[in-house]
């Protein structure tokens, strides 16, 4: 809560145009991206792999056993993380095993985060500039 | 112990503002309706407001446009609109609006959907000031519409399938 007058708290460390610059980057560069992770977050099957990755790696075809689809459909939904970046493989000799790649996941986070931030300095304006403005 | 994807996720569906503003209930209330004051703290440090329009009436538009200043460097220039409608709006009392952001040049790929809500209580010679930005939507090529009223509010991932 920010409170008026002079107990105002900091909320956000970034100064909100070093916000935009790196708003505007991530807008850029990253969007497709984030498009993908959205996409590729919007269906069940997906979403339940990533629930199970969160406990432990899997093997594809130990991840097939989960679900009532073929070997080559589950495997076509890893495709689909993968090229989101949600998961990652990772090999061991012979075995190729799939793991959470929680970096993606904490991307959509920080876009998210921007928008919070971009309002949170508005609130704060608004607020200063009620306080600074005297009314009759 | 990893974070989990909806841990992360979740706390960034609504975002919250309890703020009491050192104003009475009409400068609060003004703030917003009028286009000219809205104009005054729309827009952070480093940019303008280049244009600003509000039709305060049920159903009427909402229509603001943030622009990056010279201290941006290279992004000067850059514009962000907000344009949205009021769905609800009792006077001195709350404002509901519909409303879409975008970076102006890339809307598809950066369009965040919301609902910004707000509420005024006075509190003598003060206003406490409630505001509440939901996001509904997210890019239009992602579906987060059918999976977004899922993720964020749900801790347990089986519930989100179930919604699905």
């Amino acid at each position: 809560m920010v409170e008026s007058g002079g107990n105002e708290k900091n909320q956000f460390t970034v100064p909100f145009f070093a916000f935009m610059l790196l708003f505007n980057q991530m807008v850029k560069y990253e969007i497709s991206n984030l498009n993908l992770i959205f996409a590729a977050l919007s269906d069940p099957t997906r979403r339940d792999i990533l629930e199970r990755l969160k406990l432990t790696s899997f093997n594809v075809g130990e991840l097939a056993r989960n679900y009532n689809i073929s070997l080559a459909a589950v495997s076509k939904h890893v495709s689909i993380l993968q090229r989101a970046g949600l998961i990652k493989k990772r090999i061991e000799g012979t075995a190729h095993y799939l793991e959470l790649e929680i970096s993606q996941i904490k991307k959509i986070d920080n876009y998210l985060e921007q928008f919070e931030s971009a309002w949170a300095a508005r609130v704060q304006n608004l607020n200063k500039n009620l306080s600074e403005t005297e009314w009759k | 112990m990893e974070i989990t994807v909806f841990e992360l996720l979740k706390s960034k569906k609504t975002i919250n503002f309890d703020v009491l503003l050192k104003a009475n209930l009409d400068a609060a209330w003004e703030s917003w309706i009028n286009p000219e004051k809205l104009a005054k703290w729309w827009g952070p440090e480093g940019t303008a407001i280049t244009q600003c329009t509000v039709d305060p009436v049920l159903g009427g538009e909402i229509y603001v446009v943030m622009t990056a200043g010279s201290a941006m460097g290279k992004y000067a220039g850059t514009n962000w609109p907000m344009q949205g409608k009021f769905i609800e709006i009792k006077p001195l009392e709350k404002i509901i609006i519909e409303a879409k952001s975008w970076t102006e040049g890339q809307e598809q790929e950066s369009l965040i959907e919301h609902t910004i809500q707000v509420e005024f209580i006075p509190k003598g010679a003060n206003t406490q000031m409630i505001v509440i930005v939901k996001i509904n939507k997210f890019g239009s090529k992602a579906r987060m519409a059918a999976y977004g009223m899922k993720f964020g509010y749900k801790a347990q991932f089986k519930k989100l399938a179930e919604l699905s």
